[in-house]
């Protein structure tokens, strides 16, 4: 059994399942937004165990080979939210219990969430990113005024953007940021050299490499400005050194399916800016037509991973 | 300098400052990080800075840090607006994170990507780890919660600081509460057993630090250079 835990209609989530069924995979679709009649026991010792409990009947926790999770915070789900108190805390009580459950069990999981975690610290995930061999840009965080200043001059132009995970917009620093520099001594904001060149995201799902090229004018290509700037995506075939780096960076992070970010300069030089854990891989696949919801069906089909002991 | 990472209305915190006052200890807290003065690089370009106890100090200043919090709680934000205190908080919690983890000088515990100390684990995590190295150990939780009650029972506490325990003269509770510090990636680690001694009953990465035994072995972890 295959559990899939988030909401239906998520996009991602619903391209894996209709994958999985396309390879009459069994599936336990779990929706996060309607928790109404489930019961969970779940035993740990040497072994993971337990039951979980659903209105249209009950389900053996062992017997889950595989899980791929794309939960919600369950008190920003208005389903949820909108109901009573008592209604939110077990909702959340019960995210907690499933999210345990996937840190423990030997089954294959998309993606363990503190293997996730890394992402929501993106200097963090930069130094580790580093630490695998790839050029990262020079990015600052600073509540200094003068510092940044220092920074800007070496680098000449450069962006900004949030710290955590929380989205935020790429933008171009500009003089006129300047009456603002005093806010920074309020909150560590980053920034971060800007680095000239086409985008590439590149979805890695076991040994699968899905790559696309994105052009695009905008600073951030996800929030163009105007149709000029609406990128352009189309599938490419990374250099076969430079796919097997990002097959062992999702591995050294303990990522089975992930959503990376690179910048190719004029020069040819390789930039990665950010690992995704949980992308939201149909916006490329739709464009581009690659298989990734496929890829993603097959590995969950797979079964639990050789080394699937629990570190 | 020891840097105490805690909130600033954490009692306990403030109780270990004032005891190692003679060794520079100060506390790091989240009004510190709302301060000019903080400076990170990654890759590194130049020494980062800090701001603690209200003072711009370079890292190299830094001899040891124990961190007393798992992450910054928008609650504690009150100089925020309070639509502004969860992003400002994931915001801290990120730079933080970054922050610890580039400091080369010991720090107790070590963050990792889901707390700013030690692996945040829940009561599953531990009990799996304890029971893959061989400790009795058992961890049941059922959905929804009934009685709506949590049961303790008495237990024994074993705190161990690097490879020195405290708390028990048992050498068996004492080698499994440093097993488990290691399976962890730990160097501070509260475990408490049954009072039978036969059973692993919970783990926690903030010990209570009363023991002046106990601190003296912190500190003296904290000045060892690495």
């Amino acid at each position: 059994m295959i559990l899939l835990w988030g909401l239906p209609k998520d996009s991602p989530v619903a391209a894996v399942n209709a994958a999985l069924a396309r390879l009459g995979q069994p599936v336990l679709l779990l929706d996060q937004q309607d928790a109404r009649g489930v019961e969970l026991d779940l035993c740990v010792d040497r072994e993971v165990s337990g039951v979980l409990r659903l209105p249209q009947g009950e389900c053996h926790l062992e017997t889950m080979t595989a899980a791929y999770i794309r939960p919600y915070e369950s008190s920003r789900l208005q389903a949820i939210h909108a109901r009573s108190t008592t209604v939110s805390s077990q909702a959340a009580a019960f995210d907690d219990a499933l999210l345990s459950w996937c840190e423990v069990t030997p089954a294959r999981v998309i993606n363990r969430p503190s293997a996730m975690a890394s992402n929501h610290s993106k200097p963090y995930q930069s130094s580790l990113i580093h630490g695998q061999g790839f050029d990262v840009p020079e990015t600052l965080v600073t509540t200094d005024a003068a510092v940044l200043e220092a920074f800007w001059q070496r680098h000449g132009q450069i962006v900004y953007k949030s710290i955590s995970g929380v989205r935020s917009i790429v933008t171009r620093l500009t003089p006129s940021h300047r009456e603002r520099f005093a806010n920074l001594a309020h909150c560590p904001t980053q920034f971060q050299q800007w680095i000239p060149g086409d985008d590439y995201r590149v979805h890695v799902a076991g040994d699968d490499v899905f790559a696309c090229r994105v052009t695009s004018s905008a600073t951030d290509y996800r929030y163009p400005h105007s149709e000029e700037q609406a990128p352009e995506i189309q599938p490419c075939t990374l250099p076969a050194d430079l796919a097997d780096r990002c097959r062992r960076l999702a591995a050294a992070l303990s990522l089975e399916l992930v959503g990376i970010d690179l910048r190719r300069t004029p020069d040819g030089q390789w930039f990665c800016f950010e690992v995704n854990p949980s992308p939201g891989f149909t916006y490329y696949e739709q464009v581009t037509g690659q298989p990734i919801a496929d890829a993603i069906a097959r590995l969950l089909s797979s079964g639990v991973p050789a080394n699937g002991v629990w570190t | 300098m020891i840097v105490v990472v805690a909130s600033t209305y954490d009692v306990r915190a403030q109780r270990i400052v004032a005891h190692w006052g003679s060794h520079g200890a100060t506390m790091l807290t989240a009004e510190d990080l709302c301060m000019p003065g903080w400076s990170l690089t990654v890759p590194k370009l130049i020494e980062p800075t800090a701001v603690i106890g209200g003072r711009t100090v370079p890292a190299a200043e830094i001899r040891g840090i124990l961190t007393l919090r798992p992450c910054i709680f928008p609650e504690e934000l009150q100089g925020f607006h309070s639509s502004d205190r969860k992003y400002v908080a994931a915001e801290l919690n990120a730079f933080l994170l970054a922050w610890l983890s580039a400091q080369s000088c010991p720090v107790l515990n070590r963050p990792t990507a889901c707390s700013l100390a030690g692996p945040n684990w829940r009561a599953e995590q531990w009990a799996h780890a304890a029971a893959g190295l061989g400790i009795p150990a058992r961890s049941r939780r059922s959905l929804p919660n009934r009685d709506g009650v949590a049961h303790s029972e008495p237990s024994l506490n074993v705190i161990a600081v690097g490879e020195h325990c405290f708390g028990c003269d048992d050498s068996v509770l004492s080698d499994w509460t440093r097993q488990l510090a290691r399976a962890a990636g730990v160097d501070l680690l509260s475990a408490s057993y049954s009072i039978d001694r036969s059973r692993f009953l919970a783990a926690n990465i903030w010990p209570s630090l009363s023991d002046p035994a106990v601190l003296a072995a912190v500190r003296e972890m904290l000045e060892s250079r690495r």
